[in-house]
């Protein structure tokens, strides 16, 4: 019986199947009438659903008698005034055209007319559709099997402007923008080496978009590479619309709030990066590039450091680690302490502090929770809002935080102090994705101080570490050089040695060419 | 991959973990008992306790070179076969489990009489406990390297510390030098080495297996003690040459009280919980080794690869075990003076001594110490 | 290269942490946790005699009256409680059910104690003291002379808001310029209780005027407070008791055997009337214990340097010998002092406040062992050397004194 039915459900799969050829098959069959000008308009048409962006246009060579060829492209995503300037202008005679079989038009289009560069042959429309789909303009030539693909993709695109969220006060002001090619333009202009590779790729079964690994060969870990490569081929998804998803997709912990792939919109830190041998990611449409691997170090470096004095960059690199436990600890450690450790105050200070409790209705971690939160709050709104609203929100903001509920007697004004010095050393942390985890564990700590005080801290502070000495990117310790040690790399770790003592590329990031320069020798000093 | 070890924990790692392991509980605990056997010759009694360290320790280093790809749980096995050697192990277990909860017991009186006595020390331990097992589930290269960070930030509170006694010091307070007897310097001595040095017997757990470079590490293994017992020493000597003999012998935690006396100018002063962050992260080490000998024993002994899974729920019992291990304070200091020593003398030392010596017999015996026994590893 | 592995854990323990955190504050609320205004900062504390037990007065800090900006004054700074128990403790807790707040020692400033206590020994007091976690070991402790600590601290004296802290940092201020005073606080009073060869000592404090004005905060508002509390003379223990009190003269001796007298003014007459002062401004002093011809001797030796801070005779300072003349006469005068304030103590008091027991200690261990019983009549015969070197540096500002341009 069981089979029986079996049978059946076989039988009618197959006469689905069968009756579903004939459809398809007549699209195979004349030749003569496939390589039709029209019928491949017709055919690119209905493969874009009769998109209304859609250009097919038609040009017949050397006057109104000559033969047809036809181009298609999308509107907006091509940039097709050279191809036809190129074709309208050619100063061929007629009969040249007529005589010529359509292969041998296309192939003299191809080697000699246009003025476009990269120009592909394909076969076929099924090829035609992703190069359109891509910017690129297909070119038929009526009654022959072959196209053309023209590199004609441009289009509407920002230019190259100086990065929001890197700014520098010396240093380049270029940043990338959303093309793909652009951006690694700018990067091999910076190193003009023959080393440096782009191997690319496409990534989204839907959104195709490009993919460019970024490496110097020589320089960077071979086994680094390998597993880049291996990481990207992984991804199986239907779109990608920033760094950010395959950020995701590659990071070696999904859980921890610590970033372990570096991002910049700068080219000079892409360049300095693929210098120590790290690899660097390209996503098309996205200015952010992806740099791995990345240390925990590495996010308290702005780019600038190698640009200004090494003293200065050494002690700004000391003041940004400050400003992170300022970040992270400030309000715990004030909860702790006046609720828990009143005797570490100086009594002068405790008095003064107790005096500007009288009368505050909560406990000091409701207090510190509430007026994180607001400011927590407030920074988003600060984010979302028009430009112009936003600065009047800020306003709001500081009136309402700072005097209003002062005033009111909600907090105490020394919580004022401790939120807004924590606010304003969370933004001094140069990496916007650390400056975000130093905000989730804050309130972790906060919650510990709360409850356990100053020993909750360091118990808080205990985990902190361990999580962090936990984490790897891409194979690399993440707390590099610090844990493990490597005494090499401490000279452009939390200090930065000028750039003469430099000698030796880091060691904490695996790299095959390990000295950086000659020793200092041949510099005057 | 181009790493240079493939050993979960770097010679200088390891040099770290026997320093921290060395400190923990010793530097809160050790200058009261010091003080009350050798009034202000304690100090002298530290020293002393650090020859009688390196003497521990040069044991525990010829002693691992029987083992150098087990852990001692492994080698109790091969040594006394298959079921006599779990019983050793069993017993190690036992005294690791016990060595946790005694010192768990001690983090939590110590903040329930110093820091903060209304906190139920369930709550205390349990937090311990959790961010101990949070280490061991992450594994030895990540404690190893958390040592690592750790390391300068307590030897810049040390410095803290001593920069800011210095000026107290008050040299009087330690004459007149040597008037303690011979025996009670000893006495003293063997104190130390019994709450900072023998306790190493866990470190044998991973010691030369797991760790890379083993030459250097017995360096290291060394270095760390010397530099463990000079600080241990360093607190004690400023324990009675600014508190004075008799007020650290008086008070249950002198090196707490040690720091409660920094003053800088009235405005750097009360700082003393900064410098108990000391004694948590060393005290945190030495839970997590003691921990990590019961749990690493235990999988031993049942046969289980990954000691992970046993973490927590030993984690769990060992919060409870702490609350009775000691009844009160009175006892644990009864038994810190009367029972610890002999205790840990046996585990530390009688066992080992005896392990080593029927290991060479059988090495000596068989010929070839590979050909003992098979069913080791399993 | 193993990723994701500590992934699934990670989130597992994260999510542990997070519940147990919630948890925990939830559960907070009855432990350690105390607000800066649930607590009743104490800046001074007195302890008397009472009829059954101790009498404990405590000095509490108002201090949403000392931080206020504008609108002070409406009312005191600080509030003075006082209860008696049995033990101190028994007082602490009776002063609760009058209080709303916790009384919090960690500031304590000030430690009174009133004479007849202290008459009659402060060693169980002090034994809570150093017993109880919240209280440190930085205070101040002196005896109210005559008085009883509770009207000490009802005595509210001008120039700070806070008393206790003012008579905190005029103890500081007079040790240094004065020098009839000592800082002892609980470990120094402490260990010398514990030692046979170290007495300890304490500074007195004495109220002038009516104790019943310095209650109402009107006083403040005055130029000339009444009354002021002055510290006045040391008083000198036996092991926990105190014994009596020493003079202005006898507490300056006290004070140099100790070397903490830097800027001490030291003056005597000149041969024709009028006055010669110098001020000290470095000292160092060495308290020795030696054994001679089996008997023990007690020395001080005592270097100073000073400058000459006022003449009112005719002496011709600029002369070289007028100055080691002037050294000489300040050697003296600190001999004499000091020489008087052993003879006192040894005469009344038999406790060993200068500590030649413990530096006869630490120099021959062996001899002491022997002597220790029976220290404090051994220490009343003590033979005791005075050795004194002074030298004066400079002469001040100007050189001839302006008395001897009038004399011509």
């Amino acid at each position: 019986m069981k089979r029986g039915v079996l049978k059946l459900l076989l039988k009618a799969g197959k006469r689905i199947r069968r009756s579903s050829h004939p459809t398809s098959e007549p699209s195979v069959a004349p030749r003569a009438q496939e390589t039709g000008l029209d019928r491949r308009f017709e055919q690119i048409s209905t493969a874009l659903g009769a998109s209304s962006d859609l250009v097919l246009k038609e040009i017949r060579l050397g006057g109104a008698a000559g033969p047809r060829v036809g181009a298609a492209y999308l509107d907006g995503l091509s940039d097709t005034r050279q191809l036809f300037q190129s074709l309208h202008g050619n100063d061929r005679p007629l009969e040249e055209w007529l005589n010529a079989s359509p292969e041998a038009v296309l192939e003299e289009l191809r080697r000699t007319v246009l003025a476009v560069g990269d120009i592909k042959v394909i076969d076929g429309i099924e090829n035609a559709v992703p190069a359109v789909l891509a910017g690129e303009t297909a070119l038929f030539a009526d009654g022959c099997a072959q196209a053309l693909t023209l590199g004609t993709s441009g289009g509407e695109k920002r230019g190259v402007e100086e990065p929001n969220t890197q700014s520098v006060i010396r240093g380049p002001r270029e940043g990338f923008t959303e093309l793909l090619r652009t951006n690694t333009a700018l990067v091999r202009r910076k190193i003009r080496d023959a080393r440096l590779r782009i191997d690319g790729r496409q990534i989204g079964r839907v959104t195709k978009t490009d993919v460019a690994v970024m490496y110097l060969k020589g320089f960077a870990s071979e086994a680094v590479v390998a597993e880049v490569h291996d990481r990207l081929d992984r991804i199986d998804t239907d779109a990608i619309l920033e760094s950010g998803y395959i950020e995701e997709f590659i990071q070696d912990h999904a859980f921890s709030p610590f970033p372990t792939i570096y991002n910049t919109e700068r080219p000079d830190t892409v360049a300095a990066g693929l210098l120590e041998g790290r690899v660097a990611i390209f996503v098309n449409g996205t200015p952010f590039v992806l740099l791995v691997p990345a240390l925990f170090t590495q996010y308290f470096q702005a780019p600038e450091d190698y640009y200004q004095r090494a003293d200065f960059s050494s002690l700004l690199r000391i003041l940004r680690l400050t400003s992170f436990f300022v970040a992270l600890l400030a309000p715990s450690l004030y909860i702790a302490v006046t609720t828990f450790h009143q005797e570490l105050l100086p009594t002068p200070l405790l008095i003064g502090l107790a005096g500007q409790r009288e009368g505050v209705p909560f406990p000091a971690f409701i207090e510190a929770l509430m007026m994180e939160i607001t400011f927590e709050i407030l920074r988003e709104a600060g984010v979302r809002m028009p430009k112009a609203i936003g600065q009047s929100v800020s306003i709001v903001g500081t009136l309402v935080i700072g005097q209003a509920a002062v005033e009111a007697g909600l907090v105490s004004p020394a919580m004022v102090i401790v939120v807004s010095i924590t606010a304003i050393s969370n933004f001094v942390v140069p990496a916007f994705n650390m400056a975000i985890s130093l905000r989730i564990l804050r309130f972790l700590f906060m919650g510990v101080a709360a409850s356990f005080g100053l020993f909750g801290v360091v118990v808080g502070l205990i985990g902190l570490v361990l999580h962090l000495c936990s984490l790897k990117s891409f194979g690399v310790s993440y707390m590099a050089p610090y844990a493990p040690l490597i005494r090499a790399d401490q000279k452009d770790s939390l200090l930065r040695l000028p750039v003469w003592a430099l000698r030796t590329r880091p060691r904490s990031i695996p790299n095959s060419n390990p000295v950086r320069q000659a020793p200092k020798g041949g510099n005057p000093s | 991959m181009t790493t240079p070890a493939s050993a979960p924990v770097s010679v200088r790692q390891f040099t770290i973990l026997v320093f921290l392991y060395t400190v923990g509980t010793t530097i809160l605990v050790i200058p009261a008992g010091l003080a009350a056997v050798a009034k202000q010759d304690a100090w002298i009694a530290s020293l002393l306790g650090l020859l009688f360290n390196l003497a521990a320790v040069f044991f525990y280093l010829r002693f691992s070179r029987s083992f150098p790809d087990m852990t001692l749980a492994q080698y109790y096995e091969r040594v006394y076969g298959r079921w006599l050697g779990k019983l050793f192990t069993l017993s190690f277990v036992f005294f690791s489990f016990i060595g946790a909860a005694t010192v768990l017991f001690y983090l939590g009186n110590f903040i329930n009489t110093q820091v903060m006595p209304k906190t139920p020390i369930q709550a205390i331990s349990i937090l311990f406990i959790l961010i101990v097992a949070m280490g061991l589930r992450l594994g030895l290269e990540a404690i190893a390297k958390a040592g690592e960070i750790l390391f300068p930030w307590i030897v810049l509170l040390f410095f803290i510390l001593i920069a800011c006694l210095l000026p107290q010091v008050e040299v009087h307070k330690l004459l007149p030098m040597f008037e303690a007897d011979v025996s009670s310097l000893l006495k003293g001595a063997v104190s130390v080495t019994g709450t900072s040095a023998l306790p190493f017997i866990v470190f044998l757990m991973f010691y030369p297996a797991f760790v890379a470079n083993r030459k250097k590490a017995g360096r290291g293994f060394v270095a760390g003690t010397i530099a463990g017992g000079l600080f241990i020493a360093a607190i004690t000597f400023l324990s009675v040459a600014v508190l004075g003999a008799d007020i650290s012998e008086r008070q249950m935690y002198p090196s707490f009280s040690l720091a409660k006396r920094i003053n800088i100018g009235n405005f750097f002063a009360r700082v003393e919980i900064l410098i108990a962050a000391i004694w948590f992260i060393t005290v945190y080490f030495k839970i997590l080794f003691y921990l990590y000998g019961c749990v690493a024993g235990l999988a031993q002994l049942l046969g289980i690869g990954d000691y992970r899974a046993l973490v927590l729920p030993m984690g769990m019992i060992l919060v409870v075990y702490s609350q009775v291990v000691y009844p009160n304070v009175v006892y644990a200091a009864e038994f810190d003076r009367t029972v610890w020593i002999p205790y840990i003398l046996t585990y530390g030392l009688v066992i080992p001594i005896a392990t080593w010596a029927v290991g060479r017999l059988r090495h000596r015996m068989r010929g070839k110490p590979t050909a003992t026994s098979g069913d080791v590893g399993e | 290269m193993s990723r994701r592995l500590e992934g699934g854990g990670a989130l597992a323990s994260a999510v542990l942490l997070f519940e147990l955190l919630l948890g925990l504050l939830l559960l907070t609320g009855c432990w350690n946790r105390r607000e800066l205004n649930e607590l009743a900062i104490a800046a001074a504390m007195g302890m008397d005699k009472a009829a059954d037990g101790y009498r404990i007065s405590i000095q509490i800090i108002n201090p949403g009256e000392i931080a206020a900006k504008k609108g002070g004054g409406m009312m005191s700074p600080v509030v003075t409680y006082a209860a008696s128990g049995h033990t101190v403790m028994d007082a602490l807790r009776k002063m609760s059910t009058e209080m709303p707040r916790e009384i919090y020692l960690a500031h304590l400033r000030i430690l009174v104690i009133g004479e007849s206590l202290a008459r009659q020994g402060i060693g169980k007091v002090l034994d809570v003291l150093s017993r109880y976690h919240e209280v440190r070991t930085d205070f101040h402790i002196v005896a109210a002379r005559d008085r009883t600590a509770e009207e000490v601290l009802s005595s509210l004296t001008a120039l700070e808001k806070i008393p206790a802290n003012r008579l905190y940092t005029s103890l500081d201020l007079s040790e240094k310029i004065w020098a009839t005073t000592g800082k002892t606080n609980l470990d120094t009073l402490i260990s010398a209780i514990g030692s046979e060869g170290q007495g300890a000592v304490m500074t007195g404090i004495e109220i002038v005027g009516d104790p019943e004005n310095g209650r109402t905060v009107e006083q403040l508002k005055r130029t000339t407070p009444s009354p002021l509390l002055r510290f006045s003379g040391l008083g000198v223990m036996r092991q926990d008791k105190l014994e009596g009190w020493l003079g202005e003269r006898e507490s300056k001796g006290l004070g140099y055997t100790r070397g903490n007298l830097a800027g001490a003014p030291i003056s005597f007459p000149c041969p024709r009337g009028g006055y010669i002062g110098v001020e000290l401004i470095r000292m160092k002093s060495d308290v020795r214990g030696e054994v001679k011809a089996g008997k023990p001797v007690g020395s001080v030796r005592i270097r100073a340097e000073g400058n000459l801070s006022e003449v009112e005779c005719e002496t011709d300072v600029l002369k070289l010998g007028s100055i080691s003349e002037l050294e000489k006469e300040t050697e003296n005068e600190i001999r004499t002092s000091v020489l008087e304030a052993v003879r006192r103590v040894q005469r009344e008091y038999r406790s060993d406040i200068f500590g030649f027991g413990e530096a006869l200690h630490r120099a021959k261990p062996a001899a002491w062992k022997k002597w220790k019983r029976d220290w404090p009549r051994m220490f009343a015969g003590l033979e005791v050397k005075v050795n004194v070197d002074v030298k004066i540096r400079r002469i001040g500002t100007v050189g001839d004194p302006v008395v001897q341009k009038l004399e011509e």
